[in-house]
């Protein structure tokens, strides 16, 4: 008797929790006073590097992860890393560069820049969550 | 007086030692009774003619209730290790299952519009299946199943739940009044970090039950909670602090709910995002306890154990792993 109390909590939980991401994922008709409408997807340009006025500019987008992981730039020239977040309330809005002892939480929507200083060749840079789940890296040559 | 040596079986921790010298040392004749845990051991001095035999069948009368079990020959340790050819592949299958979740991109929401509780509720529930299951439900699962092994009744989870989530919500009306005063700090978040994987990883391997140096090697901490808890069974202020801590344990979802109670200005807005994201981490976290306090006590039990040390030891690796990348002593080991 006890026990069947039990599998059908345990199904209720689950239930719950597979029900949520499903209705999340597929809410079409949101209501934006409930705040939990799903970010649209769409492409972004981040990854590329761009060079404009001798800064090499890398914007990368910050949400359930990083993307892209991996980057290279050219060494000898400033950089500016733009972390993009778009509804963003994972780790990787707790954003830490380990070997410039830069920590700053990302705002949920937003771009926030980090200029770096001109790194060697061969050197590289790693960009982490505060929890070190996610991560990137940047290559320089 | 005579000394005599025997070996007891089915002793997993500190308070099983206390407990056995003292159900000995009630009998009549025993002038003393110790417990070697490291050795498996309990070595007795008794004023009687009795032959050893028959102490042992008279004491296992009172142990094997207990699950212990005593004898003059050292028992083989096939019963021991026998499940551990089937918890290592369930241990490692969901190991696998949560690292495949992680790269599903299933989990990976973003959410527009305006923030409600709303918002912190569907994230609580998102965070209790991503990467902070690995620290804050692998610490859980650990400590539920070393509980399960020590006390009788689940009500010590019952307060691990109430203090979380009660806690989550008075901590996140204090964040919203105090603003933004308050840094949260990633080396100590780290820190806190490495210090969860420890525990987990010396449960975990204390769970595993195979080697029985740990045994002797616990931490002072765990050992410490856990004789907390079985003294004061029937009261509920250590799982209570347990619930709070994992306030300030590391989970990216946390610190970004407690940064959303900061900007909300008020008791009652900081209030409502805390509780209703410690709510909606709730079923998962209620699932792992209470599950394992149900498995714990099945004729599965040591099956359980054994898979739940398998898998709390590859979330403390993983925890530990990535705090210190996340301090930048070693490179990220991966990437979900």
């Amino acid at each position: 008797m006890k026990d069947r109390y039990i599998i059908l909590s345990a199904i209720i939980g689950a239930g719950l929790i597979l029900g949520t991401l499903v209705y999340v994922k597929k809410n079409q008709n949101c209501d934006e006073s409930l705040g939990i409408c799903p970010v649209e997807e769409q492409v972004v340009d981040s990854g590329t590097v761009t060079e404009k006025d001798g800064v090499q500019v890398i914007r990368i987008l910050a949400r359930g992860g990083y993307s892209p992981r991996q980057i290279s730039a050219k060494a000898g020239i400033p950089v500016r890393i733009e972390m993009e977040t778009k509804g963003t309330y994972d780790c990787s809005s707790v954003f830490v560069i380990p070997s410039l002892k830069y920590q700053k939480r990302l705002p949920p929507t937003g771009i926030t820049t980090i200029d770096v200083p001109a790194q060697k060749s061969g050197s590289s840079l790693t960009g982490l969550c505060g929890m070190g789940m996610y991560s990137f890296e940047i290559e320089f040559n | 007086m005579k000394t005599y040596k025997f070996h007891v079986s089915g002793m997993h921790c500190h308070s099983c030692k206390i407990l056995i010298e003292d159900y000995i040392k009630e009998q009549p004749d025993v002038f003393s009774a110790s417990v070697n845990l490291a050795k498996q051991t309990l070595m007795v001095e008794v004023e009687t003619q009795d032959l050893p035999e028959k102490l042992v069948a008279e004491w296992s009368k009172i142990l094997s209730p207990h699950k212990y079990h005593l004898s003059l020959e050292k028992q083989k340790g096939t019963s021991e290790v026998g499940p551990l050819v089937y918890a290592i592949p369930m241990g490692l299958a969901v190991l696998i299952l949560f690292f495949l979740l992680q790269k599903s991109g299933l989990i990976d929401l973003g959410f527009s519009g305006g923030f409600s509780p709303w918002t912190a509720f569907f994230i609580g529930i998102i965070a209790s299946l991503s990467s902070c299951l690995a620290v804050v439900g692998g610490l859980l699962l650990s400590l539920s199943a070393k509980l399960s092994q020590e006390v009788s009744t689940a009500r010590p989870l019952v307060f691990f739940h109430l203090g979380r989530i009660i806690s989550f919500a008075v901590l996140g009306g204090i964040l919203g009044v105090v603003g933004e005063v308050i840094a949260i700090n990633n080396s100590v978040m780290a820190v806190l970090g490495i210090i969860a994987a420890s525990v987990m990883l010396i449960l975990g391997i204390n769970l595993l039950n195979i080697f029985h140096f740990t045994k002797g090697l616990q931490l002072s901490l765990p050992r410490k909670i856990f004789d907390f808890l079985t003294k004061i069974e029937r009261g509920f202020f250590a799982p209570i602090i347990v619930g709070v801590a994992t306030f300030f344990l590391p989970c990216g979802f946390t610190q970004s709910m407690q940064f959303a109670s900061l900007s909300s200005g008020s008791f009652i807005g900081g209030s409502a995002i805390m509780g209703m994201f410690a709510l909606g981490t709730f079923p998962m976290l209620a699932l792992i306890s209470f599950g394992s306090f149900r498995f714990a006590h099945t004729k599965y039990a040591q099956l359980f154990f054994k898979t739940a040390g398998v898998v709390v030891i590859g979330f403390g690796l993983l925890s530990l792993s990535a705090s210190l990348a996340g301090l930048g002593i070693i490179k990220p080991l991966f990437n979900f």
